[in-house]
């Protein structure tokens, strides 16, 4: 079969591995019918995960149908159309139990290589580095799902492929973004980053009860999207700078002194910052001595009211510098986080999108050929021809 | 194939992974390591200790675990492990280069449920014994499971093969081996990738380079 391969940093190879097989009696094969590039992605391609390997397949948000059906698995059949969640869980484990699939114990089989890093070890993701299990992951013809009961959701006739994609990933990102900000009736909600996962987090923040949403990005074209679609208020940082305003000085302007109830950064470690911050952390990574560029994330936490809530969905990966903890204390915050727990969402958004409350397609501005997947990361890195997702069809 | 995946896999470097992610931090660690090696030099027996909990009754995990033919199912260095009697069993332990270690070992206190001690009888190539505790934990909080084992390393050529066999790091040994315990009775398998599909692992100028502007 075809598959898009990490061939170090910023090298991706198009080339023929062999197909994959049922490794465990719970396992499915899938056939990729759409899949995309995610900003996590581009952490892969861009050097910001370690522990890739030249030759691994990557990609972790896809769908497609089942071909084959290990003997255990007793809710997927051959021909059903599923949408395959980015993280792999069991099911069985004490955070499974808890919903808190993206903590699952039992999927990462380099769980030691984690707890080395993290102290303890998370659910495996496909296509997402050696440290996160290794397995093979969507940009390919065939994919290899294991714990087929307990992951993928079978989406329903009458749904198009691009209308219920992004529920693998970028949606419930999005969903559990908003709710880990905690939102109450009326509150504002800032949103650092108009991503996919940024724009479905407004979405999602307003099914919370949001009052207003506000989106922070540099891109004109994202801003548009998030006043078109999630009808976000926008504040566009490159143009602040212009006006010699920061972003906190410019939030609190529009919240009249008290800062956003709730703010979400959906950026994460490779955050485009301006001015001495942006120049002081990427020395610092080139030196490796910090390897997240916390940009969003420190605004975040200066920009909120007091009591209030970040959450925080774009990435993260290692260590920060220059976390103003004092902030976060004084003003009371409350921080959330986490790696998507998308089994505890997947049926709750596909219901919303089949009944027409979320429209998840959006986001969607080009479409390609898997063969086409090196000049899909350039064309979305680069925010290219006003791309905000790139779709790949096998 | 599988050989090559072994082959990739052992490539990872985990030290150079979280000297990339906390290159500071490491400094300590290294410090660390190197003032207790002298500690696990040859010949000096080991200990060991590890626990851990399993979503499953106590009374289950106590059965897997008294079923010693189980073993070799999590314990990645055991090849078999034959029960010949209700205390006797023998275990292969498997090597690099189809290297095997044996030995016969007996069950010295079996408290159903809640206690199993075994030791290798005389005349082991890897004089060893151990002991596994069961506890409850409460309602949905699984079963702790205690491993405590001791293995005297044998000298000269054997104590290099096990050196070989167990690895710079028998308690990470210890600590993947009760991990895949905890995966094996949770969802009936230990969790693999051993098998699946990977490209060719080019070297970095080989790769296909991306160029930047393509649209």
């Amino acid at each position: 079969m075809k598959a898009v391969t990490w061939q170090g940093v910023g090298r991706l190879g198009v080339e023929s591995v062999p197909d994959p097989l049922l490794l465990r009696p719970d396992d499915v094969i899938v056939r990729t019918t759409l899949a995309t590039v995610c900003g996590s992605d581009l952490h892969i391609y861009d050097g910001f995960i370690p522990t890739m390997q030249h030759g691994d397949i990557i990609g972790h948000e896809f769908m497609g149908e089942v071909v084959e059906v290990g003997p255990e698995v007793r809710h997927l059949e051959k021909g059903d159309r599923v949408v395959v969640p980015a993280v792999i869980a069991c099911g069985a484990c004490f955070f499974c139990k808890k919903e808190l699939y993206s903590l699952c114990e039992n999927t990462n089989p380099n769980a030691h290589a984690a707890e080395q890093v993290y102290g303890h070890s998370g659910a495996a993701i496909f296509g997402y580095s050696h440290l996160f299990g290794g397995y093979a992951g969507g940009f390919a013809e065939y994919v290899r799902v294991p714990h087929a009961d307990v992951g993928p959701v079978k989406v329903p006739e009458g749904l198009s492929d691009e209308q219920v994609l992004f529920i693998s990933d970028a949606l419930p990102t999005g969903y559990q973004a908003a709710l880990f900000a905690e939102i109450e009736p009326g509150d504002t909600v800032a949103v650092w980053g108009a991503g996919a996962v940024g724009l479905f987090s407004m979405k999602c923040a307003w099914l919370l009860g949001a009052g207003r949403v506000i989106a922070i990005d540099q891109d004109e074209q994202r801003l548009e999207l998030a006043r078109r679609h999630c009808q976000a208020e926008t504040v566009n940082f490159r143009s602040l700078e212009h006006d010699g305003q920061t972003i906190v000085e410019r939030l609190r302007d529009m919240t009249g002194g008290r800062g956003p109830d709730r703010c979400i950064d959906a950026v994460g470690m490779e955050a485009h910052g301006t001015g001495f911050g942006r120049l002081y952390d990427e020395i610092k990574t080139r030196l490796k001595l910090e390897s997240d560029r916390p940009f969003a994330l420190r605004q975040a936490i200066q920009a909120c009211r007091k009591g209030g809530t970040v959450s925080v969905i774009g990435v993260y990966g290692g260590l920060i510098d220059k976390f103003n903890i004092g902030a976060a204390f004084n003003k009371g915050l409350t921080l959330r986080m986490g790696q998507l727990h998308a089994q505890r969402y997947v049926g709750m958004l596909l219901e919303k999108v089949s009944k027409g409350e979320l429209d998840a397609t959006f986001p969607i501005t080009h479409r390609m050929s898997l063969e086409e997947a090196p000049r899909a990361f350039e064309t979305f890195k680069n925010h290219h021809d006003g791309c905000c997702r790139v779709v790949l069809r096998p | 194939m599988r050989e090559e995946l072994k082959t990739r896999e052992s490539s990872t470097n985990w030290a150079s992974v979280a000297s990339r992610i906390a290159a500071m931090a490491l400094v300590g660690t290294a410090a660390y390591v190197l003032l207790r090696k002298p500690l696990a030099r040859a010949n000096a027996p080991v200990r060991l200790t590890r626990s851990i909990t399993v979503m499953r009754p106590r009374e289950e995990v106590y059965r897997f675990w008294r079923d010693l033919s189980n073993l070799p199912r999590f314990m990645e260095h055991l090849e078999k492990v034959t029960v010949l009697d209700d205390k006797r069993s023998r275990w292969v332990a498997k090597g690099p280069a189809e290297m095997r270690l044996e030995w016969e070992a007996e069950i010295t206190q079996d408290r159903p449920g809640e206690r199993l001690a075994w030791r290798s009888l005389p005349g082991s190539e890897l004089p060893n014994w151990g002991v596994v505790h069961f506890q409850d934990l409460g309602p949905q909080r699984g079963t702790l499971v205690q491993l405590e084992m001791m293995y005297e390393p044998p000298a000269g050529h054997l104590g290099v093969t096990l050196a070989k066999l167990i690895g710079q790091n028998p308690e990470q040994q210890v600590a993947n081996d009760l991990r895949r315990l905890q995966q094996v009775l949770e969802t009936g398998h230990a969790a693999t990738t051993e098998g699946q599909p990977v490209g060719k692992g080019q070297p970095a100028e080989q790769g296909r380079k991306v160029e930047g502007s393509s649209t």
